[in-house]
């Protein structure tokens, strides 16, 4: 079990970087529970730390295998069967790593939970739950104690055998049983990062992807004997759960970690962390630089003691990059040793596991200045870079990794497209998730011949991959996937309002900051009211989906219609850029 | 926290300070003033906010407590038997 600090006992020590008489090998295993076994022969592991970065607790590779496998032989004696699913609430605590990898040694499938982050909205958390728990139909549901009201409400009439507490299970009758041995094509884990909320799909990740993927990032990011991770990601999220907890246990790198909620109040804990350990690799998306920059602008300058000169790897990714967020955050902790080639652009998502391309280490941004309307003409035409408002600045996300291929296909005839065409990604290789889980409409969408239809859109510059936007609808908000079917639902379901009277969708400002819209057929006609409507819907987004848009009315009937009579959204958005669709008077 | 469960001036006054430069929309801030609704907080914003009470009353907030939160009085409450739980 994990070592907590109690004066009683010396200080803790965090687990160290090198790994003496372990050759490093950077994934190459068959199974994660193989990879977790020869991490354990070693010295390396992961550490917890405090909002106020105090070493909370300590757990090396070989303690985590240790209660993993004496958990699994308790959950295996509780009647689950492998194959099973088990919801963990995924928080950054021991207690769900050692249960994650508890599963794994039982052969039942852990399906992580996200974490309430916000005010209120305790109905829209609950629903969110309820969701994934249809969706995955899990026989059983670990969590932490302060959760499980509010959780069980969620679970209501699911039919789970057990809802119990992490702390819990070590109380539970453990058999001298067998452990499961995995296979290399059973399922690792079931992830519910991507699709709405109102219709999860869960991504069916197996060993053998994981590994592939696992392998081919640790290449990529060139993971030597001296790398150190440092990460405050959520483990609901693939880059959390992947890059952070398994990538680097499958490369035995040692790890610190912040807990998001630590992260989010604290930001700078985060720079601290990686400065006091001599961390090398680190990974946020754009927001999370914007914080610690935004955060250190009202603090005297110097003032830090921050030595940032080990960060090799200061990756970005889970969003479009935004660049003038990243030369802030580069010119802000340059004094503090921060080396802008450590920036690192990255392309991925849980459909393909995790990576899916990554820039060369110390190698900085590659920034592309295009002509705005290349997303019409889908040709990324070179402009120069002179703030003209006619051209857009993008981060390229380096090359594609090893043993996987990446095609642009054109988006109306498929054709494969060349240098600077705009089309969409289309990924393939053995990192590809089986499916979706138990929603064989949602794979047959997603997975053609093999290829994996990103939904994203893209082009090449030599070998690099620049992201230019979804050819699919989802937004991304904050890091947060945002599908425009739950916000128009909202939308539609408020009094006065009828199905298809709503778009939603992201407008570039002038400032290239997206921002997520919504347009809104409006019947009312004197202004007052109009105004009322547009806080009443702000509003109710808020709560219900937890973002702030920008509501725009237009008038009734207005908005496109596909032949089979459904929201044309793509084409609203094309109409309304082009002043086709004009907003109403507010 | 009082008899009635009304959270006391001092701590109102105490957030209505703290909110005072994350009110972007203006609204007058009254105990009743919802976070996401009436100041359209976002989850970045509320973390910041949370972060600055913390200091502020030197308490830790429990994360798992925020679902229930809506309005600044249901906070103010939250604050009150956080600190009194804390001083014993």
């Amino acid at each position: 079990m994990p070592k907590t600090a109690t004066s009683a006992y010396p200080p803790l020590r965090p687990t160290p970087t090198a790994n003496p008489g372990l050759p490093k090998i950077l994934g190459e295993f068959e199974t994660l529970t193989a990879s977790l076994d020869y991490a354990a022969r070693g010295v390396t592991g992961f550490n917890f730390y405090s909002a106020r970065s105090e070493l909370s607790h300590v757990m090396p590779f070989r303690d985590l295998r240790e209660s993993a496998v004496n958990h699994a032989l308790r959950l295996s004696a509780s009647g689950i069967k492998p194959g099973e699913r088990v919801a963990l609430l995924a928080a950054n605590t021991p207690d769900f790593l050692v249960h994650f990898f508890a599963c794994q040694y039982a052969g039942i499938i852990p399906v992580p939970m996200p974490l309430p982050t916000a005010f209120g909205r305790r109905e829209a958390y609950v629903a969110q739950i309820r969701n994934q728990i249809v969706s995955a139909t899990p026989s059983m549901l670990l969590g932490l104690p302060d959760y499980l009201p509010m959780i069980t409400e969620a679970v209501e009439g699911r039919g789970l055998k057990r809802i119990s507490t992490y702390a819990d299970v070590a109380t539970w009758t453990e058999t001298s049983g067998q452990l499961h041995q995995a296979r290399a094509d059973e399922l690792s884990y079931i992830q519910y990062s991507s699709g709405s909320t109102r219709f999860p799909t869960g991504v069916c990740v197996t060993h053998r992807a994981l590994m592939k993927n696992c392998s081919a990032m640790s290449h990529a990011v060139e993971n030597f004997a001296d790398q150190r991770a440092v990460s405050w990601l959520p483990f609901f999220h693939d880059m959390g759960l992947v890059g952070f907890m398994l990538a680097v246990l499958a490369s035995q790198t040692s790890t610190d970690y912040l807990a998001t909620e630590d992260f989010a109040r604290r930001p700078l804990t985060w720079l601290r962390l990686i400065s006091e350990n001599r961390a090398t690799m680190s990974y946020s998306p754009s927001f999370g630089y914007e914080l610690c920059a935004r955060r250190v602008q009202t603090m005297p300058e110097g003032s830090l003691g921050l030595d940032l000169s080990s960060w090799r790897i200061a990756g970005i990714g889970g969003e479009m990059i935004k660049p003038q967020v990243m030369q802030m955050f580069g010119e802000t902790f340059k004094p503090y040793g921060f080396r802008e080639l450590a920036f690192n652009g990255s392309y991925g998502l849980a459909e393909c596991v995790l990576g899916v391309s990554f820039s060369r280490p110390l190698t900085g941004m590659t920034l592309d200045h295009i002509a705005k309307d290349g997303l019409a003409t889908h040709l990324a035409t070179p402009v120069p870079n002179d703030g003209s408002p006619m051209g857009r600045t993008f981060v390229g996300c380096g090359v594609v990794i090893k043993d996987h291929n990446v095609e642009i296909r054109d988006v109306d005839d498929a054709h494969v497209l060349g240098q600077r065409e705009i089309g969409r990604v289309y990924f393939s290789g053995p990192s590809v998730m089986t499916g979706y889980y138990n929603d064989p409409r949602a794979t047959a969408e997603t997975l053609i011949d093999g290829w994996l239809d990103t939904g994203d859109l893209g082009y090449w510059l030599g070998y690099e991959l620049f992201i230019v936007g979804r050819a699919k609808d989802m937004m991304i908000v904050n890091g947060r996937n945002v599908w425009p079917q739950d916000i128009e639902w909202t939308v539609e379901h408020m009094d006065g309002m009828r199905s298809g009277d709503s778009a939603a969708i992201v407008l570039v400002d002038s400032q290239d900051n997206e921002r997520p819209t919504i347009l809104v057929q409006c019947r009312p006609a004197n202004v007052e009211e109009r105004g009322a409507l547009i806080a009443d819907i702000k509003a109710r987004v808020q709560e219900a989906i937890g973002i702030l848009c920008d509501v725009v009315l237009v008038p009734p009937r207005s908005l496109p219609k596909t032949t089979s009579g459904k929201l044309a959204r793509g084409k609203a958005k094309t109409m309304f850029e082009a002043g086709e669709i004009t907003a109403l008077d507010t | 926290m009082t008899a009635n469960g009304e959270p006391s001036a001092d701590t109102f006054a105490a957030l209505h300070e703290l909110l005072g430069p994350l009110n972007k929309t203006g609204v007058d801030l009254k105990p009743e003033t919802r976070f996401s609704e009436d100041l359209n907080f976002d989850s970045l914003v509320v973390m910041e906010f949370v972060a600055t009470v913390e200091d502020c009353f030197d308490i830790s907030i429990p994360m798992n407590i925020l679902p229930d939160i809506t309005t600044v009085k249901h906070l103010a409450l939250a604050v009150e038997k956080i600190v009194k739980a804390d001083r014993g």
